[in-house]
């Protein structure tokens, strides 16, 4: 469904209503279009027209009995038959929606006339009254719902209204709660708060501010407590507590049915039992795609079409590999390697796309890099620039959906690890290829204690016993400086700082000494002083094991001492491939060039850092022409129209700028100072 | 651990003075004068209407009553029958075994069909394997447990004749003949319990898998069946278990309809005989049983949440 956004003339302010319209629109569209949604309407204003015209609409008194007819069949008369007293089924059906419909609203709506007023006074006022209303709602909570309703029935009695009453006490609590943790969730907001500051009765403020917000969370509540209100009705009706005959029920025809006719007719036990469970049905189906709606779920179905899904590792679908000409070495695209063999981790064009609510996405795009033997490369970039999912994708991380990868090859070892399968992927995964993530706390397990996640690191590669793991887990601790590592194997990651976490992360990573470690921004959630520790760490380990490692982070200062050569990469795209030396001497790519003046660990000869003017494009809206054209300072026309490839800019080194022969940038050291956005100094 | 079961034990006391309140108030609620009421209404002599008076104290204040009631209660005396004169308390420990199998059963049946309804359905969500399971539990909450008991009996007592339609044999006497009778009213309960445990379940593993410890566990060389079983399974069922806790009493609830139509001679027969029969004492005493009953479960459940989750352990 495509909007035209054409201007039609309208005045800006009627388009922002028509376009507030649109979104309301589309979100009504987005409910009723959830299976069922509006059948489930229909059903339920169907039961609802029965029960305010039964009289009108029943083609039989519901309590005629007609003997000769006892227990017929399906005919003109009976559309359902009729039971073993020879009523009309249907018209008895039709009077049932009466009580049951009535109970069913009665109910909801007392429990939430009582639950609001408990709940908002509880909320709002807190204290004392707040801790009373609170342990009677859970006193309230300790019977089991039927229970409590059998027992009010038994005090009450078993008309109409006693019995919404007494569901009404068994809904009540529950709602109460929520309306109060929702109106002390609001309390706490600036708009009330503000409200309150400027002296407005407390009355007003709930009625005006709380009320409303209350109630949109609350409608999910409500259309679900219809159907369980239905079904308690009908269950009670059932055990003979419903209303008195004559008055006919649906769970007391049920009932009726079961006792005289379960031997003789067992289709008699059909149409009560079907209108109730079609009610309760309606009213979940409501409930359910509202609560979808109200949470901005999109139906998965199709966020996830077109996508090949698979579970633990990311689809490819590529075309079919033209077969590599021997001349492929020479292409600009290929970065030069000074005359050596296949290096240990060869990518090659590798192109990612996500499967958006808008359709796919490219957000990495032809992207191509080694890491030699024991090399420490790194990729860098701002947030969005494809870095950390070019990495992921190289160990076949990303989930499939919304993941895909689409083209380009990933060699190590000379195997391409887009040609293979879970199985010989998962061997890979932590024995020759490991990894370490951001965020240490939410990436180790919290279940488990850490010494379970090293041994069971250990133990998915090699075939040692439990003990002999356990030992091995022991050192590893100690190898990343853990002091009494025999005792923190029993620890559970909450119970270690930050540094210690990241420090057990890369512990687990080369627990099965791998040859290359990918470490996406390894230092990035952690305090300066701890980052230092962990940079520090990684360098004496890399030493040790003669590892490859290829370091993902937008911290360039952090990079420039770690690294041999560095990739930068923008808006899915590799910018710039050099050493790490040169490239911070001399950047050839205006992005690079940017980016040192931005980093506050870097001197260059700007005086202070120089944040870089606009946001990373979002994937699916590069701009035409080099993608960096809007933000740089060097653009000409030439660089908004035409995509620009990434070509040779001097020994080791590639860049993605049209003008990389005519402009000098100024790096670390170098004499022309830039600034960017502002006057282009390097500019001819 | 044992710190968090005695808060949880605390916790318990305010609610059960309220709830104990409460159910004594029935008493006092009933309209009318109670005594009148429980002697038999209009046709109750002066004489009968005194002793029930006396018998319940009905002639001190309301306090004075409900401490008597309580301090009776807490002993086990929770009152003598107005219809049979029988021993309220001694009836209920009879009744007592068949509620509690019942319910531990359709516990059973509830995790049986709940927990690899909601694997196979959060692990491939869209799949062909999840819808199914999707229309399962929808229906499994729409279907009312009176009805799927009835269908049950017809299909497999009535036409098929495989199970008995009604009636039961104490564990004690015959363990065949114990589940020969109970699988049916289990079935009944633990089917809808058992879809939202499964609703539960799918959600919860969709967020688990979608995890940065997850994508660890795949990093490191994770099978399919570590993954997906042990770390995304464990942490997927905390929040069930949670809803287990709150199912338990509709289970409970439930046990008064189902132990009905299949002639159990449990708590729930026993209450809802003595609401046919306004014999208000047996209200009273099966309702806080009950109740005591849901507490423990929920005690237990919360254990094994503790157990689950290691920062409510140590904590």
């Amino acid at each position: 469904m495509t909007v035209a956004t054409g201007d039609v003339g309208l005045l800006e302010g009627e388009r922002r209503s028509l376009r507030g319209w649109w979104a309301e629109h589309q979100r009504l569209r987005r409910f009723l279009g959830h299976g069922g949604v509006l059948l489930s309407f229909a059903w339920v204003l169907l039961m609802i027209v029965f029960a305010l015209f039964a009289p009108l609409i029943a083609p039989h008194d519901p309590n005629a009995q007609n003997l000769a007819e006892t227990n017929a069949g399906i005919s003109a008369g009976h559309w359902i038959g009729a039971d073993d007293l020879g009523r009309d089924v249907f018209s008895r059906l039709i009077y049932g929606a009466q009580s049951s419909m009535q109970v069913t609203f009665e109910t909801v709506g007392l429990a939430l006339v009582l639950a609001l007023l408990i709940g908002l006074v509880a909320g709002f006022r807190g204290g004392w009254l707040d801790f009373l209303l609170m342990r009677g709602a859970d006193a309230g909570l300790a019977f089991p719902p039927l229970v409590l309703a059998l027992a009010v029935v038994a005090v009450l009695g078993t008309s109409v209204n006693d019995t919404s009453f007494a569901l009404a006490i068994v809904f009540t609590p529950g709602f109460a709660r929520f309306i109060r943790g929702q109106t002390l969730a609001i309390r706490e907001e600036s708009f009330v708060e503000a409200s309150t500051s400027i002296g407005t009765p407390p009355t007003r403020i709930v009625l005006v501010r709380i009320l409303p917000n209350v109630m949109t969370g609350l409608v999910v509540g409500i259309a679900i407590a219809l159907g369980s209100a239905v079904l308690a009705e009908s269950g009670l009706a059932f055990l003979g507590l419903g209303p008195p005959p004559p008055a006919a029920s649906w769970g007391d025809m049920l009932q009726e049915a079961y006792n005289t006719s379960l031997f003789t007719h067992p289709w008699s036990l059909v149409p009560a039992g079907l209108t109730i469970a079609l009610t309760v049905l309606a009213f979940n189906t409501i409930g359910d795609s509202l609560r979808d709606t109200l949470s901005g779920a999109t139906p998965r179905s199709r966020r996830q079409r077109g996508v090949k899904r698979q579970r633990g590792i990311t689809a490819v679908v590529r075309p079919a590999q033209p077969i590599p000409a021997p001349a492929a070495q020479a292409e600009p695209d290929e970065p030069e390697r000074g005359g050596a063999g296949p290096a240990l981790l060869e990518v090659r064009d590798l192109s990612v796309e996500f499967q958006t609510d808008t359709g796919r996405v490219r957000v990495v795009d032809g992207v191509s890099f080694d890491v030699g033997e024991g090399k420490i490369v790194g990729l860098v970039g701002e947030s969005g620039s494809g870095k950390t999912v070019s990495s992921l994708a190289v160990l076949r991380l990303l989930s499939s959906p919304p993941a895909q990868i689409v083209g380009g090859s990933i060699r190590f070892n000379g195997r391409d690890l887009l040609d293979i399968e879970f199985d010989e992927m998962r061997r890979i995964r932590g024995r020759d290829i490991a990894m370490v993530f951001q965020d240490p706390l939410a990436s180790l397990d919290p279940s488990f204690t850490i010494g379970y996640q090293l041994i069971e690191a250990i133990r998915l590669h090699e075939n040692v016993t439990r003990a002999a793991a356990r030992d091995r887990a022991a050192k590893l601790l100690e190898g990343v400086h853990i002091p009494d590592p025999s005792q923190r194997l029993s620890a559970y990651p909450h119970q270690l700082s930050g540094g210690m976490r990241q420090r057990v992360m890369i512990a687990m990573a080369l627990s099965c000494h791998p040859r290359l470690l990918i470490a996406d921004e390894p230092t990035t959630a952690l305090d300066v002083t701890v980052q230092a520790q962990i940079v520090e760490l990684l360098c004496e380990l890399r030493e040790k094991e003669d590892l490859a490692v290829l370091f993902v982070t937008h911290d360039l200062a952090l990079i420039s001492e770690l690294s041999d050569e560095i990739i930068v990469m923008y808006a899915g795209q590799v910018v710039e491939h050099s050493p790490t030396a040169e490239l911070f001497g001399r950047p050839r790519h205006p992005y690079t060039a940017a980016l040192l003046a931005a980093s506050p660990g870097i001197r260059t000869e700007a005086d202070s850092p120089v944040l870089i003017a606009g946001q990373v494009p979002q994937a699916g809206q590069f701009p035409s022409g080099c993608r960096f054209h809007p933000r740089c300072a060097y653009a000409e026309d030439a660089c908004r129209t035409a995509a620009i490839d990434l070509t040779i800019a001097g020994p080791d080194r590639q860049s993605r700028c049209r003008r990389v022969e005519e402009l000098t940038l100024a790096g670390v050291g170098s004499e022309v100072a830039i600034r960017l956005g502002a006057d282009p100094v390097g500019a001819p | 651990m044992g710190r968090l079961v005695l808060r949880r034990l605390l916790s318990i006391i305010p609610v059960l003075l309220i709830v104990s309140f409460a159910i004594f108030l029935l008493l006092a609620l009933v309209p009318g004068d109670p005594a009148v009421t429980l002697a038999g209404g209009l046709t109750a002599t002066p004489a009968e209407i005194a002793r029930v008076r006396a018998q319940l104290h009905l002639n001190d204040p309301l306090m004075v009553q409900y401490w008597h009631w309580l301090t009776a209660a807490v002993r086990g005396n929770l009152g003598t029958s107005i219809s049979t004169g029988q021993s309220v308390g001694s009836q209920i420990a009879a009744r007592f075994p068949v509620t509690f199998g019942l319910v531990v059963a359709s516990a059973i049946i509830a995790l049986v069909v709940g927990v690899p309804l909601g694997i196979v359905s959060g692990v491939r969500p869209g799949g062909s394997l999840d819808s199914g399971a999707r229309s399962f539990s929808t229906l499994g909450l729409a279907v009312p447990s009176f009805w799927l008991a009835i269908l049950l009996v017809s299909v497999f007592a009535v036409h098929w004749r495989i199970f008995p339609s009604t009636g039961y044999t104490a564990i004690s006497a015959s363990f065949t003949g114990w589940l020969k009778d109970v699988i049916l009213p289990a079935i009944t309960l633990g089917v809808g319990v058992g879809a939202t445990l499964a609703r539960q379940l799918r959600a919860s593993l969709i967020d688990a898998l979608d995890t940065p410890y997850v994508r660890t566990a795949w990093a490191k060389g994770g099978t399919r069946r570590s993954v997906l079983l042990r770390h995304a399974f464990k942490n997927a069922s905390m929040p069930v278990v949670t809803v287990f806790g709150v199912q338990i009493g509709y289970l409970l609830g439930g046990a008064v309809i189902v132990e009905q139509i299949f002639s159990f001679p449990g708590l729930g027969t026993y209450m809802l005989s003595g609401i046919t029969d306004h014999d208000l004492p047996v209200v009273q005493g099966v309702a806080i049983i009950f109740v005591l009953f849901q507490m423990a479960m929920s005690l237990l459940v919360d254990i094994s949440y503790g157990y689950l989750n290691p920062k409510v352990r140590v904590a």
